[in-house]
């Protein structure tokens, strides 16, 4: 499977770029709200993993403009900013899932792959 | 000349007067003797002439005695009238009597009513004197208060323009702050109105030397604004971004350690591990304590839609339709209304209609905004976005919607207060002033505590306090607000003639304080004042019991006797309906005591009229009535 990790934190991308290849799937990555769309661009991207605080477009931006992508990924938001405000909001714009951080790295990835199988 | 008018007019009077009786008696004088009369005649006739010119110079003659006494006399009560008129301009002048003596009966009269008048008039210019060195040096003491509040007040009249300022006002909003200016210059105007119908509420505003919070309480009977201000600080927002990039690392570090972990298995890592959860769990607690300083305030669901409503008709002129689901009626939201109702306005812009459509949604209220199908979606302004993050809520659109999403709680369902709108809590400045002794004071400048026992009995020697009630009296005004009342577990049963008077078993008290746990409130609420009570030589018995000894007491039955000594019927309830007080709570503790005030502020005007001014010649004359005799 296809997954594009979208993070401006390394200290998160590394470990989750190495857990998912692990786990047997393709990964990119995109540290910025910008660079997540182009990727999206591309297409064929079975599944977003989105930070939501990002530098210039926000996490929430992309999540509207991915709304709009003929293929649609699946999106996983994984984010500091737990406020329920802040996750119904991503959940209303299209999000099929959203843990905060700090998380556990089992927890993520049994997320990951019920998001993927389903 | 017209004096000479008059004097001829007077004159020729006195003439036809003394010539019509002359003539009257010769006619009456010749009645019968027709020949003597016919004699008469001819001898008039042909003395004609002779006649005429003795009449003219008898004329002549008295007119010129008369006329300067006739002149004289118009003169002097000219001159004392012109004199009386010197009075008017110099109240200390007096007329010097002289002329005839009418004359000077006048002048003295004249002279009597001046003193009169002089006396009243330095007695109303006293008074007037006093009355304004009280006033300014009331204001003195407001002016000081007002100057050293730490808040910007500004007291506005109804259009907006300053009355009186304090200087942390002047330092919020700079030198355009002036007496007689108007604060909408200094002020968003739209925030002016939105704030004057949230009294409650504070809002952020840019104030014209930066951020401030802003309050507008409208002052009874519309007289004008408070206006109240304080500093904004820039506070909250920027550590609340730190906390969080902060989780993120330490969520990025844990993840990291997790995964070294799997792979590498070591005790060191184990050691890192076990530290990285541990920082991270705290970390997470710290930002679920950490809340930034609501800049943000409670309004209830259905006032904040129709507040809504009216600010986007105010600001862009349409009117949304707007719904509220029943269950999210009575939810407390959380809410900066003026930055939405801002927010909401951008949208609107170039729309002509909408609908705006609140439900409750667990722990938020989520309102809806929808637009009409033009096909283009909806902008989200960063205003909105700011508005709703800044209260802990959230907004996006969604194509021709706009969500809002804001943190609501259920109201608690408060009692509702009853009573007068809360006022100062000073309310005479004059009773800084206290005469030398008590004695002296005027019996409506004085603070008293009207208060109320029930008991178990009437002994006090072996019965017990079960009920306490107070209230505080300002002269004649009865502070209904400033109240006490308490209810006494009294440790042991209450016979059954007792409960049927006040209603209250042993049964009802248990687990009330006791008496010794209520007391040292009641003492600090007695303090300072006057007691009152009616029939107050029994309750004072009691009280005395447990330590409370505080003359001097004023006794409405003893006024009572006092007023109306030939009246047979002096209960509580009777002076009420005598002074038209409503009963209401008899043989409660607080509402006797109500009553008992009640009815005293209205004895004080009476006891004045009889000549009792003073607490110490109310209780003096009270202390020479028989019943005052009587001991408990």
């Amino acid at each position: 499977m296809r997954i594009l990790v979208v993070d401006d934190e390394e200290s998160i991308l590394v470990p989750l770029e190495f857990l998912l290849k692990k786990a047997g799937h393709e990964v990119t990555l995109a540290r910025t709200g910008e660079e997540a769309l182009k990727a999206l661009d591309y297409g064929g991207f079975d599944l977003v993993v989105l930070d939501l605080m990002l530098p210039g477009l926000d996490g929430f931006a992309v999540l509207e403009k991915a709304k709009a992508l003929p293929e649609r990924p699946k999106i996983l938001v994984l984010t500091a900013r737990g406020r329920e405000a802040d996750r119904a909001k991503a959940l209303a714009l299209g999000a099929e899932a959203f843990m905060t951080k700090p998380f556990a790295t089992q927890d993520l990835m049994a997320q990951v792959e019920r998001l993927v199988q389903g | 000349m017209r004096e000479a008018l008059r004097f001829l007019g007077a004159l020729l009077l006195g003439l036809l007067l003394v010539g019509g009786t002359v003539t009257l008696g010769i006619v009456l004088l010749l009645q019968g003797e027709e020949s003597l009369a016919r004699e008469l005649l001819r001898l008039g006739q042909a003395k004609a002439t002779l006649l005429l010119f003795v009449g003219f110079l008898f004329l002549l003659v008295l007119g010129s005695l008369l006329y300067p006494v006739f002149l004289g006399y118009l003169a002097a009560t000219r001159a004392l009238g012109q004199e009386a008129e010197v009075i008017l301009s110099n109240p200390g002048h007096r007329l010097r009597p002289r002329g005839p003596f009418e004359l000077k009966a006048l002048a003295d009269l004249i002279n009597r009513l001046a003193q009169e008048k002089e006396a009243l008039e330095r007695e109303v210019a006293t008074r007037v004197a006093e009355a304004k060195a009280l006033l300014e040096e009331e204001r003195k003491k407001l002016t000081l208060l007002i100057a050293h509040l730490p808040q910007g007040v500004v007291l506005a009249n109804p259009k907006g323009q300053v009355l009186l300022y304090n200087l942390a006002a002047r330092k919020l909003l700079g030198e355009g702050l002036g007496v007689g200016k108007s604060l909408l210059g200094l002020l968003d105007r739209g925030l002016w109105v939105h704030a004057l119908n949230l009294p409650e509420e504070r809002f952020l505003t840019n104030g014209p030397r930066g951020a401030l919070w802003l309050q507008v309480v409208p002052l009874e009977g519309e007289k004008g604004h408070l206006v109240l201000l304080e500093g904004a600080k820039e506070e909250g927002a920027p550590d609340g971004r730190l906390l969080h990039r902060l989780r993120d690392k330490l969520a990025g570090l844990k993840a990291l350690v997790e995964v070294l972990d799997l792979e590498v298995q070591s005790p060191y890592l184990q050691a890192l591990l076990h530290t990285a959860k541990a920082t991270a769990e705290e970390v997470t607690q710290l930002i679920a304590s950490w809340r930034p300083k609501a800049q943000a305030a409670e309004v209830l669901a259905e006032d904040l839609l129709s507040l809504l409503v009216q600010t986007l008709e105010r600001e862009v002129g349409i009117t949304p339709g707007f719904s509220l689901e029943e269950e999210a009626k009575g939810l407390l939201v959380l809410a900066d209304t003026y930055a939405l109702a801002r927010g909401l306005a951008e949208v609107l812009q170039e729309v002509e209609e909408a609908f705006l459509e609140g439900k409750r949604e667990d722990g938020f209220l989520h309102l809806t905004l929808t637009l009409p199908e033009e096909g283009r979606g909806v902008r989200l302004p960063p205003l909105l976005e700011e508005a709703a993050g800044r209260s802990g809520g959230s907004a996006w659109g969604e194509a021709s919607r706009l969500h809002l999403l804001l943190p609501a709680r259920e109201a608690p369902r408060l009692p509702i207060q009853e009573g007068p709108p809360p006022r100062a809590v000073v309310f005479d400045l004059t009773l800084f002033q206290l005469p030398e002794t008590l004695e002296e004071a005027p019996l409506e400048g004085l603070l008293y505590t009207a208060f109320d026992l029930e008991t178990t009995g009437l002994d006090p020697e072996k019965d017990a306090i079960i009920a306490l009630g107070g209230v505080h009296v300002l002269g004649q005004r009865v502070l209904r607000q400033e109240v006490f009342e308490a209810l006494v577990d009294p440790g042991r049963p209450i016979p059954k003639v007792s409960s049927e008077v006040h209603g209250l078993t042993w049964e009802m008290l248990k687990g009330k304080p006791r008496l010794e746990e209520i007391l040292p409130s009641f003492r600090a609420f007695l303090a300072d004042s006057v007691l009152l009570a009616h029939n107050g030589a029994f309750d004072m018995a009691f009280l005395r019991r447990v330590g409370i000894h505080q003359p001097p007491l004023v006794d409405t039955l003893l006024l009572s006797h006092l007023l109306f000594p030939d009246l047979k019927d002096h209960r509580l309830e009777a002076l009420a309906e005598r002074f038209g007080v409503p009963v209401i709570g008899r043989h409660t503790a607080l509402g006797d005591a109500l009553m008992t005030a009640e009815v005293f502020a209205r004895m004080v005007p009476l006891l004045k009229d009889k000549g009792y001014r003073t607490l110490g010649e109310a209780l003096r004359a009270c202390a020479q009535l028989p019943l005052a005799k009587l001991t408990y």
